[in-house]
């Protein structure tokens, strides 16, 4: 190991970051499509910390975990997509604040 | 053929996903408008599962999929088999409900059963899970199932917003729980239940890490079991999802969730000092969910949101199980089974008697309280049915309600925890009010905004349904032994294998 490499805590912080900028987003953002993909950041955020804890164990399941998320996270795109249209249907408008036809 | 021999081991998840398959393929056909043959064949496929695992649990444990040097992602035992009993037969009769539902709310229905059926593959996926990525692939798969089916009368203004808001919140609370299964497995090097519980002792980074993680997994499984303050989402999605749905998924999904729970903390965190730091955390969970649950539900006009606060409250009630399982009190896990048992049959009880109730235009309007004015009187069965799922609901005896709850506050009695079960008896006490409102309204004739009455159905599929229901409730209240015993025997093979 002549060049030093970057150390894994700093991965983690990254990941960390992206983890909170996402759960934030969600909190925040009103426009449905925003959202998810705020929860996308989520998922990814826990693929980084899931290779980088990989990398530090010297263990290869970590990667596969990732790639299993992956195929979850996609499934859920394509539903959650779906879904949004449906909304957009109904209504022609996908904000969240909008959407109080229950409550209680 | 080692994996055929592991495959005949989950005979019940194969039986499944075959039926589902070919449902879906025979749909391409639409065999008919009328698609009671999708519900009849979904309920065999249902009966052959439900036979399997059954069967299943006389079996050994068997550690299943095992890669070389690896440890099992599957392991088929008894109490793996007797959950996924539980949740076949809550399935088995959600999928009765549904039929007469279908036809009233004139949804799409292909793709409805086969749903159903993938959601439930899900749920006994949780139920096996032997390490916690198998746990998440099941939760995913049975979640993504009951978003499509939350949302699958999709004209409907209130059922595509009760599904973009599950889904919204489904997915976050994804998010926190893989998150605790990444910072878990950092810190111990694997995420396999077996391999967990012998890494705790001396996690990387010592425990902050281990705890973070543990946390963020308890916040995603929150989530999931709608615990307060985790449950906003639930009376909106309960109520705009159709009413079968809601029945299955206020049982199906939140009885996987806890048996999953129940072998996580069993076998992965049992007896551990470094996981004993997140027990008051449930703990506070359990408090805040009987307490906000049971008030919440109270000021309900419509009957569906207050049994979707109602479940919220029972979420409460199994957590205090959960806490007397983490302080070592080895009573509780077969309380806890029991308990989701009992409340499967409550639960769908009545939400089939809101479907029996519910009027062919539909909406908001037919399930106010005020709606079933008379009811008792115009359907006396259907009275006493929904008297005994509330009487259940309530915790009274001579029904299976009354046993789960004196199960579970007894193990946490053992456990030392009087406080949880002093707010889970002051909890039962509050819910007697809301659930008896419902009985009042079902006996009183003179209501003067009582409107059109609600046009009661004849469908063979429902009425089995609530007989089915019916039977589980009272079986369970009247001969609780036997099956609390099965539990026990089932959580013992958990410590086997």
């Amino acid at each position: 190991m002549a060049e030093p490499t970057v150390p894994i805590v700093w991965y983690l912080i990254l990941s960390v970051a992206l983890f909170s900028i996402g759960g934030l987003g969600v909190l925040v953002r009103r426009n449905a499509i925003v959202v998810f993909m705020c929860v996308e950041l989520m998922l990814n955020a826990a693929n980084l910390a899931f290779i980088s804890f990989a990398r530090l164990h010297g263990d290869m399941s970590g990667h596969i975990y990732v790639f299993l998320v992956m195929a979850v996270a996609a499934a859920e795109v394509s539903v959650g997509l779906a879904i949004i249209i449906a909304v957009f249907r109904t209504r022609s408008t996908i904000n969240v604040d909008e959407l109080t036809d229950m409550s209680g | 053929m080692q994996y055929l021999n592991a495959l005949t081991a989950i005979l019940p998840v194969v039986v499944l996903l075959g039926t589902a398959v070919i449902l879906l393929m025979l749909e391409v056909f639409s065999l008919g408008k009328d698609r009671i043959w999708a519900a009849n064949f979904s309920l065999v496929g249902l009966a052959v599962a439900f036979y399997f695992a059954m069967k299943g649990l006389g079996a050994e444990p068997q550690a299943l999929f095992a890669g070389p040097g690896k440890s099992a992602p599957i392991i088929a035992d008894a109490f793996g088999n007797l959950a996924a009993a539980v949740m076949l037969a809550g399935a088995f009769v959600a999928v009765l409900l549904s039929p007469e539902y279908i036809k009233n709310a004139r949804c799409s229905s292909g793709e409805y059963y086969a749903l159903i059926l993938f959601s439930v593959v899900g749920m006994i996926v949780m139920a096996m899970a032997g390490d916690l990525i198998t746990f998440f692939l099941g939760l995913e798969v049975m979640s993504i199932g009951v978003y499509v089916l939350t949302g699958i009368r999709r004209n409907d203004l209130r059922a595509s917003e009760a599904a973009l808001k599950y889904l919204l919140m489904g997915a976050f609370a994804t998010g926190f729980l893989l998150m605790g299964i990444a910072f878990i497995y950092g810190a111990t090097g694997t995420v396999a239940l077996p391999e967990l519980a012998r890494q705790m002792v001396a996690p990387v980074g010592g425990a902050p890490i281990l705890v973070t993680g543990l946390v963020l997994l308890l916040v995603g499984v929150a989530f999931k079991v709608a615990a307060v303050p985790f449950h906003l989402w639930a009376p909106d999605v309960y109520e705009g999802a159709p009413t079968p749905i809601t029945g299955f998924m206020a049982v199906g999904v939140k009885a996987a969730a806890f048996v999953a729970l129940v072998r996580i903390v069993a076998v992965g965190f049992a007896n551990s000092e470094e996981s004993a730091v997140v027990i008051p955390f449930i703990s506070v969970i359990a408090y805040l969910t009987i307490i906000v649950g049971n008030l919440l539900a109270i000021v309900q006009r419509n009957v569906k949101r207050m049994l979707a606060y109602s479940s919220v409250s029972h979420a409460g009630y199994a957590l205090i199980g959960v806490v007397a399982l983490a302080r070592g009190e080895e009573s509780a896990g077969a309380a806890v089974l029991f308990y989701l048992t009992a409340y499967t049959f409550m639960t769908l009880g009545a939400f089939g008697v809101l479907v029996f109730l519910e009027r062919k235009e539909g909406g908001a309007e037919s399930e106010r309280f005020g709606a079933f004015a008379g009811m008792g009187y115009r359907h006396p069965a259907l009275g006493v049915a929904m008297s005994v799922f509330m009487v259940a609901l309530a915790g009274m005896p001579p029904t299976g309600g009354f046993f789960g709850k004196l199960y579970i506050f007894s193990s946490a009695i053992n456990a030392g925890e009087m406080g949880l079960v002093f707010a889970g008896i002051l909890g039962s006490i509050i819910s007697v009010y809301y659930y008896l409102r419902v009985i009042v309204s079902f006996y009183m004739v003179d209501v003067p905004d009582a409107g059109p009455l609600p046009t009661a159905t004849r469908s063979r599929h429902l009425t089995a349904g609530l007989i089915i229901a019916t039977a589980g409730v009272l079986t369970l209240g009247i001969f609780p032994n036997q099956w609390i015993e099965l539990g026990k025997l089932a959580f013992k093979s958990l410590q086997l294998g």
